[in-house]
């Protein structure tokens, strides 16, 4: 999964004034995802524009040939140096595989335990299925509802729920909390993996996929566009567009109305969200009389479901 | 000429150990799945069907995170679809022993049939054209065991 929540697009979102809590560091031990304080998870390019417009505090721009990075400030305390917040992708892969690890990964420790901390004041949590963490509500609802006008148009424009596909956000926004959007935005880049994108996790396959059905087009003069088979370069090339919010939520609307369309014969899916939902995680599934949710599929349907009716 | 060696190998196992760690783990599930998924259907087979091809595969099968797992078989038979939808009927498979989804339904599906034309179905029909073709006057079918939503452990191929 590769996040971004839009910068160009939702500036608002952003503070006046932030700082890194957390770095991860790629193979060649450069820093290229950092997250805010306030949980805002950021690639190089993000945070290298939010540097220049003096929104993230703490560090500099250094540009060495063709490639940029952050560099702490002269006089920054030693604790909120990047070289003491920095942790690497293989620690990161380990702390996913065993809880344990993060207690010996000093910046993962403080990361998590700041995390914890931001969590005290807060009354109201998301705790989806099968996720580690709860996740504070505001958080959610500030992310969620910065797409609203897409999440409507999208809508609109694909014939659907409108709160079914904000409810499927909700559950991916909630998903990629705390840790889950760091790791990621290390992994997916670059590689040419046939990954899940974007705020509403679309699979880059799967939105090439789209295109060629016609029912959605990031850019019809694009002449690329959409492949005839997927390869590692074809999806370099196509997952810039994928990852953009507006593309990316219509990419997940265009899925919702095709699996409908598909299961028409068999099952009416616009009397069934839940199964819907099921399906966005599952895959089209062979179209059957007596189609059933699964967990994930019935908590979207219902908590995150009502959540959407409420904050758009 | 040393010093190149062991940067290569350093930079090698470090761009590979994260997803190196964590394939083992899918590995090893898609592994036991695939044996038991084999011996389920052993005496279920219809007798006059044919192995055409063997499949399996772990990654995401459809959109956000998780590791989803499939073996399967497809086969040939000169058998009607109902004969070979009857012979799997109510057949089941074990999976790999923290499967929460176990034990799972035996399932098929025809080639003709639209779901061919989806990923991950089609691009899983494609690598075995060849000998799907080859079976040109006969019901070819994909029989399989299918478990979803695991964990991705960090594992990219899940993402």
């Amino acid at each position: 999964m590769w996040i971004s929540y839009g910068y160009e697009v939702e500036l608002c979102w952003y503070t006046d004034s932030m700082k890194i809590i957390l770095a991860v560091a790629d193979y060649k031990g450069k820093n290229v995802v950092f997250v805010s304080n306030e949980f805002q998870v950021l690639s190089l390019e993000e945070a290298a524009r939010l540097v220049k417009s003096g929104v993230l505090e703490d560090v500099s721009l250094v540009r060495r040939g063709s490639s940029v990075y952050l560099r702490t400030k002269k006089k920054v305390p030693r604790e909120r140096e990047l070289n003491a917040l920095s942790l690497t992708s293989s620690e990161l892969t380990a702390f996913a595989q065993g809880l344990s690890h993060a207690k010996s990964t000093p910046a993962l420790s403080r990361y998590l335990e700041l995390y914890r901390t931001s969590l005290a004041g807060e009354h109201e949590f998301i705790k989806p299925i099968r996720n580690l963490f709860k996740v504070p509500v505001v958080l959610v609802r500030e992310a969620l509802v910065a797409h609203q006008a897409y999440i409507s148009s999208a809508a609109t424009h694909f014939k659907i729920d409108p709160f079914l596909l904000g409810a499927i956000l909700i559950d991916e926004i909630s998903a990629t909390l705390p840790l889950e959007a760091i790791f990621e935005n290390i992994t997916a880049k670059g590689f040419g993996f046939n990954t899940s994108v974007g705020v509403a996790q679309v699979k880059i396959d799967t939105a090439n996929d789209l295109i060629r059905k016609g029912l959605h087009n990031p850019n019809p003069k694009d002449t690329k566009l959409p492949f005839g088979r997927m390869n590692p370069s074809a999806r370099l090339y196509l997952a810039p567009y994928v990852v953009q919010p507006k593309h990316n939520i219509f990419f997940a609307a265009g899925f919702m109305r095709f699996v409908t369309d598909f299961w028409r014969a068999k099952a009416d899916l616009s009397i069934r969200p839940e199964i819907i939902a099921t399906l966005y995680h599952q895959g089209y599934g062979k179209p059957h009389a007596n189609p059933r949710p699964n967990e994930r599929g019935e908590q979207i349907a219902t908590e995150f479901y009502r959540l959407a009716e409420i904050w758009l | 000429m040393r010093k190149i060696a062991i940067f290569v190998a350093v930079v090698f196992g470090v761009i590979a150990m994260p997803v190196g760690v964590t394939m083992p783990l899918h590995e090893y599930r898609l592994w036991v799945l695939q044996k038991q998924f084999y011996a389920s259907i052993a005496a279920t087979n219809p007798m006059d069907s044919r192995l055409i091809s063997k499949m399996a595969h772990v990654g995401n099968f459809g959109n956000s995170n998780h590791c989803d797992y499939v073996a399967g078989q497809f086969r040939a038979s000169k058998l009607s679809r109902e004969d070979i939808q009857k012979a799997y009927e109510g057949v089941s498979t074990p999976s790999f022993s923290s499967d929460p989804n176990a034990p799972l339904p035996v399932e098929i599906h025809f080639t003709d049939e639209d779901i061919f034309e989806l990923l991950p179905w089609s691009d899983w029909y494609d690598e075995h054209l060849p000998a799907v073709r080859a079976a040109k006057k006969e019901n070819v079918y994909l029989v399989f065991g299918l478990s979803q939503m695991h964990p991705h452990f960090g594992d990219i191929r899940c993402y």
